[in-house]
């Protein structure tokens, strides 16, 4: 571990995350099980398992939900994320959308967008905070990306499930994040909703970091991307997906016969 | 799904009073009104006119206004914020406590005792000289800045802990239910040094004006007015900014506000401590106007009770904690004289009632119900037509 | 002072009543000693005092008591002496002591009282405490024999070792041991003997031991090394034993008052755990318990007299069915309602809670109503001297761990405790299992209802039973279920135990106020450290 810090550190790899060798236990039972796992800069990743292979419970270590038991994160090189809150951890640029689309329903879209919008997120700030007209331009652009203009002053509670998400990967968007953690982003969606879903995500990757996990093997076809198998906290296989689809213990594990 | 419908404006609000939603320039409208003709009620018009309003009513009045304010203040960390603080009253109290020391302290040499330095109970209790903690209270700004800093300095340890390490919904409600608690249980101890059960009473002015002269207490009716009034528009501007627009974030969804790069913790320390010293403010102007302040509204009974009349007047607007506040205690004023028996029966039936049946409460469903009435009139007006065209 | 006149002169008058003429050969010799009094000489009436002692005589105690309250009097007439009872018109009804021979009436004036002085009064104390020692009742011979380690009258000295030899009971045996090794150490005896003594004294050791010794060290010359240093040594070992008892009795307290709260907090941390529902009635459900187990004392008092001892056993269940009906009650027309909003669920049931506590006040009154308790209840269990352990508090430790143990077995034996635990864990999933998830709420509400109604049949025993009742355990309760951590009931047992027990090591230091409050806030600190309490759930599925 410590040849592979150095190594690390001295600039010869150079990735957006970086997890080696991480371990966390709930009562015993063990969710993430010396899970180690490298994201380029840039690279978007899929991200495939079974239930419980702990998918989520990565995310949650990622973003500062978690704190694993052992091992290190890091994001771009040099950055320790075990030692840092959801909220420090969001500034620095890593995006997370739920695997329930979570938005803030009693708020409009407009609003939902306004308070993702990367800017000096302290109380006072927020308190005499005034909305300038590169903010007021940038919420507009990503209205138009994720295609809410019509809906900008509708509750986010009365969006349908599809609107949500992408409302939700919009407010990722407005954070401004060079890494986004993307939770089954298509579930529930329609067909037609999820080709759309999987056209941003690709848009979104060209300038941008995307991990995705998701159950959906179309849409991880769709994405067209490297693919990393989970099971039971340890990386299984990796690869293109042509090549973790053949191999057998992924075949065992979790596609089937 | 409350007070957040139709922002279409952006930015602070400088300019409070035009900025003032609808709802709330009608309640300043409202409020200044029945504050000046109160007023004038009182002093202008003599005593046996029909018009007049008696002094003890405008001091009953100006208690209203107190715990409207309370009312507010549990407002904006319960309706806003979502946090449901089960000992505003503690807050409340301490405020309430530092402005009894300094009018404790006014009354000098004319207590039972005699003496110049010590009340009353103090020396009852054969105490040789002032705590410290009783220091500067005979000093009204020193007091003034005591009714905000304590109840404000308590708000901050306490949250500053509890919501570091994210204590939230109901256990947040009971460790402060328990705070309010161990303060009653503290403030009962004669070593205290705070008048132990009786708690002190038995004022005689406030910055040299006698407080049983009508002028006086018309003029704490009017500061509690303009109390208010300011607290309404603090509120006002702390959940119009971005600010009251992050509290509900968290309210609505916490975890999706701290990957959103917010610090709750922070934001819940901020409103909650705003909040403490508005209840600090309320209990200020509450206790010369009763004119006694004992370890009894340390009760967790009374806080509880705080936050029915935010949950009966329509929570997370403003307007609704002030009209829930005073609606239910002029209720309770006219039941507990008139059917004592059955006023908890009927606070109680509100508790249930208002979570049951009237969640939004009464400002909140207000709306649905002039939109049914509308639909009905319509569709009545509709239905009418055909059959005048019969005729 | 004037009942216990009427009560000595009714009495005997009663036996002499009874006794008449069988015993007046007996009664006679008592009656001629008495008749002795008659005379001014304070040094023969002292002698006579023990005289009357004595004869043995039932009644010579009584004598002595009414020559000592002044109601033992001379007939100027003809010089007899009698025992002189006021009558309502002002006048005397005259009787005759030791045979109780009723003697007419007399004016005021026709009598003159016989006097004492403090030699007699203190020969009359003497000659009582050594009456008592011979009394059948060995209580009464118990607390002979106290008096006399209290008085340290080394005249008894010879009498209690006449006692001590036919004295077959091991309590006033072990009395009266401890009463003459004092008597020793104050007598005139060998240093062999007085070591002796001490060590007869250290044997039992009860804080009067300790005073005593205490005493005797301070008047003890210096001159007087040895012992002293012998002294010390057993005043040491009797304070060490002392404070241990003190320990393990303040343990005990501990203990029961804990065993309180893991009874009022059990329901409350399983329709927590299960429903994720604070119940701020639950402590009505407690309060409803103890008027039921009131109600159930009232009714056997006026028509099932001889089952007034065993009502308290009756109330067990009956509790629980009145608490868990109401629980239910509650869940079925107000929680069920209000699931997934825990706050308005919390206001809601305080509304309950007011409600119940009013009705309770309509229909019983405001004022506390006494829940007596049986007779095999009352009393304490002496562990040894200086150590005693009441028995209703002892009964109720034993009652609140086999209510945790057989709610245990419920929820690991039962379909219901299982069903339960599967919606604790997972609703969802329990649900598409086929389990009612509905009916499983309310069983668990009532079922955690009906113990807290038990919780008040424990409390009824310790504490009044008034409409308040439930508020003065609730916060308690609460700060037990936040402190062992949600849903686990091992962590509900140490919760209340560890509550219970800190409360009651604090109050010797700092009161008990200042210790309530010290504990509240050692918790709301400790929950910084664990938000979710000592025993919570970890991983994904609790952190919502």
């Amino acid at each position: 571990m410590e040849a592979a810090t150095l190594q690390k550190r001295s600039g010869a790899v150079t990735s957006i995350l970086y997890l080696d060798g991480v371990s966390v236990s709930f009562d015993g039972f063990k969710a993430i099980n010396d899970l180690s796992l490298t994201v380029a800069p840039g690279e978007m990743r899929a991200i495939i398992g079974p239930n419980g292979a702990g998918k989520t419970t990565m995310m949650d270590i990622i973003t500062g939900k978690t704190r694993p038991d052992i091992g290190e994160v890091f994001f771009r090189d040099e950055i320790d994320l075990t030692q840092l809150d959801e909220a420090r951890i969001a500034n620095l640029g890593i995006g997370r959308k739920f695997q329930k689309p979570t938005v803030f329903e009693s708020q409009s879209v407009f609003d939902n967008l306004e308070l993702a919008l990367k800017c000096d997120k302290g109380p006072f700030a927020s308190l005499f905070y005034k909305m300038s007209e590169d903010h007021l331009a940038r919420i507009e652009e990503v209205l138009n990306i994720i295609r809410l203009e019509d809906r900008r002053d509708w509750l986010a509670g009365n969006l349908s499930h599809g609107q949500k998400q992408w409302l939700e990967i919009g407010m990722l968007l407005m954070q401004d994040p060079d890494l986004l953690l993307v939770d089954e982003p298509v579930a529930g969606m329609t067909d037609a909703e999820t080709v759309q879903t999987a056209d941003l995500l690709r848009e979104i990757a060209k300038t941008r970091s995307v991990v995705v996990v998701e159950h959906d093997m179309e849409f991880v076809r769709a994405l067209d991307c490297k693919v990393t198998v989970l099971h039971e906290g340890h990386v299984l296989a990796e690869g293109g997906l042509k090549t973790v689809s053949e191999n057998p213990e992924v075949i065992d594990v979790y596609l089937g016969r | 799904m409350t007070s957040q419908n139709k922002i279409t404006e952006k930015g602070p609000f400088f300019s409070l009073l035009s900025g003032l939603p609808g709802g709330g320039k009608a309640f300043m409208g409202i409020l200044l009104t029945a504050a000046c003709l109160t007023l004038a009620g009182n002093l202008l018009i003599p005593e046996g006119h029909a018009l007049h309003v008696p002094t003890y009513l405008v001091s009953l009045m100006g208690k209203y206004l107190c715990y409207a304010l309370l009312a507010l203040s549990v407002d904006l960390i319960w309706g806003y914020c979502g946090i449901l603080s089960l000992g505003h009253g503690a807050f409340f109290a301490l405020g309430g406590y530092a402005m009894g020391m300094y009018l404790m302290r006014q009354i000098g040499d004319r207590g039972v005792y005699g003496n110049a330095e010590l009340p009353d109970f103090m020396v009852f209790l054969n105490w040789q000289e002032l705590p410290w903690y009783w220091y500067g209270m005979d000093n009204a700004f020193v007091a003034a800045i005591m009714v905000m800093l304590v109840p404000g300095l308590l708000a901050f340890i306490f949250g500053w802990f509890a919501f570091r390490s994210r204590v939230t919904g109901v256990y947040f409600s009971i460790i402060t239910q328990a705070m309010t608690y161990a303060l009653l249980l503290a403030f009962f101890r004669n070593d205290m040094g705070f008048g132990g059960n009786n708690g002190l009473t038995d004022f005689k002015d406030i910055l040299g004006f006698d407080l049983r002269a009508d002028g006086t207490r018309a003029a704490l009716f009017a500061g509690s007015v303009i109390a208010l009034a300011i607290g309404y528009l603090i509120c006002a501007f702390v959940t119009q900014s971005k600010f009251g627009r992050v509290l509900v974030a968290i309210r609505d969804a916490e975890s999706r506000a701290r990957f959103t790069g917010y610090r709750v913790e922070y934001y819940k320390l901020a409103v909650f401590v705003i909040s403490a010293v508005l209840a600090g403010i309320a209990g200020a102007f509450y206790v010369p106007q009763v004119g006694i302040i004992n370890p009894s509204e340390f009760s967790p009974a009374n806080s509880i009770e705080v936050v029915i009349w935010v949950a009966i007047g329509g929570r997370g607007t403003l307007w609704g904690a002030v009209l829930g506040a005073v609606l239910v205690n002029w209720g309770k004023s006219y039941f507990t004289g008139a059917f004592p028996d059955l006023w908890l029966y009927m606070l109680g039936g509100l508790f249930v009632f208002s979570t049951l049946l009237l969640p939004k409460g009464i400002v909140g469903t207000a709306p649905d119900v002039k939109r049914w009435l509308q639909e009905k009139m319509s569709a009545g007006a509709d239905a009418g037509e055909p059959k005048k065209g019969e005729a | 002072m004037k009942i216990i006149k009427k009560a000595i002169l009714l009495l005997s008058t009663l036996t002499c009543l009874v006794l008449t003429g069988a015993t007046l050969g007996a009664a006679s010799e008592l009656y001629d000693v008495t008749q002795e009094l008659n005379t001014k000489s304070y040094s023969k009436k002292a002698k006579v005092v023990a005289k009357i002692a004595e004869t043995g005589d039932e009644q010579a105690a009584d004598i002595l008591r009414a020559l000592m309250a002044g109601d033992l009097f001379a007939r100027k007439s003809d010089k007899i002496i009698v025992l002189a009872e006021k009558q309502p018109d002002g006048g005397y009804a005259l009787i005759a002591p030791g045979t109780g021979a009723a003697l007419g009436t007399a004016k005021k004036s026709d009598l003159s009282k016989v006097k004492i002085n403090n030699r007699v009064r203190n020969a009359i104390k003497a000659a009582l405490g050594g009456l008592d020692l011979n009394h059948p009742d060995p209580a009464k011979r118990l607390a002979a024999a106290d008096a006399v380690f209290k008085s340290l009258d080394d005249d008894m000295l010879p009498l209690l070792e006449a006692r001590l030899k036919t004295e077959e009971n091991d309590k006033v045996k072990s009395a009266f041991e401890q009463t003459i090794a004092a008597l020793y150490l104050n007598a005139d005896v060998d240093f062999a003997a007085k070591v002796s003594a001490l060590h007869t004294l250290k044997e039992s050791g009860g804080p009067e031991v300790k005073s005593f010794l205490s005493r005797y060290l301070a008047e003890l010359p210096e001159e007087e090394a040895e012992l002293r240093s012998q002294v010390a040594e057993i005043l040491d070992a009797v304070e060490r034993r002392l404070s241990n008892f003190a320990l393990v009795e303040n343990l005990f307290q501990g203990l029961s008052l804990g065993s309180v709260l893991l009874l009022a907090a059990i329901g409350l941390a399983i329709t927590f755990g299960v429903m994720g529902v604070i119940n701020m009635a639950h402590g009505e459900m407690v309060m409803i318990g103890a008027y039921t187990t009131y109600v159930i004392q009232e009714i056997c008092r006026t028509s099932f007299p001889a089952g007034l001892e065993y009502s308290l056993i009756v109330a067990i269940p009956a509790a629980f069915v009145v608490a868990g009906f109401f629980g239910v009650l509650l869940e079925k027309s107000v929680i069920r309602f209000l699931y997934g909003r825990p706050l308005e669920t919390l206001l809601a049931t305080w509304g309950v809670s007011l409600i119940l506590q009013q009705f309770v006040r309509t229909i019983f009154g405001p004022t506390n109503k006494e829940v007596s308790a049986p007779s095999w209840l009352s009393g304490a269990w002496e562990v040894t001297s200086g150590l005693s352990l009441t028995y209703n508090r002892i009964a109720i430790i034993i009652f609140a761990l086999c209510v945790l143990f057989a709610l245990m077995l419920v929820l690991k034996k039962t379909l219901f405790g299982l069903q339960m635990r599967a919606v604790t864990q997972n609703r969802q999933m329990a649900r598409s299992m086929g389990v009612e998830s509905a009916t499983v709420d309310s069983l668990t509400f009532g079922l955690g209802s009906g113990i807290a109604g038990m919780a008040g049949v424990a409390l009824s025993q310790i504490d009044n039973v008034s409409p308040n009742l439930g508020q003065a355990y609730i916060i308690d309760s609460f700060m037990v279920v936040v402190f062992g951590g949600v849903g686990n009931l091992w962590g509900t047992l140490v919760g209340a135990g560890s509550l219970g027990i800190v409360n009651k090591f604090l109050e010797p230091y700092s009161g008990a106020v200042l210790a309530k409050i010290l504990v509240l806030v050692a918790i709301i600190l400790f929950i910084q450290k664990r938000p979710r309490g000592l025993f919570a759930l970890k991983g994904r599925s609790v952190e919502g």
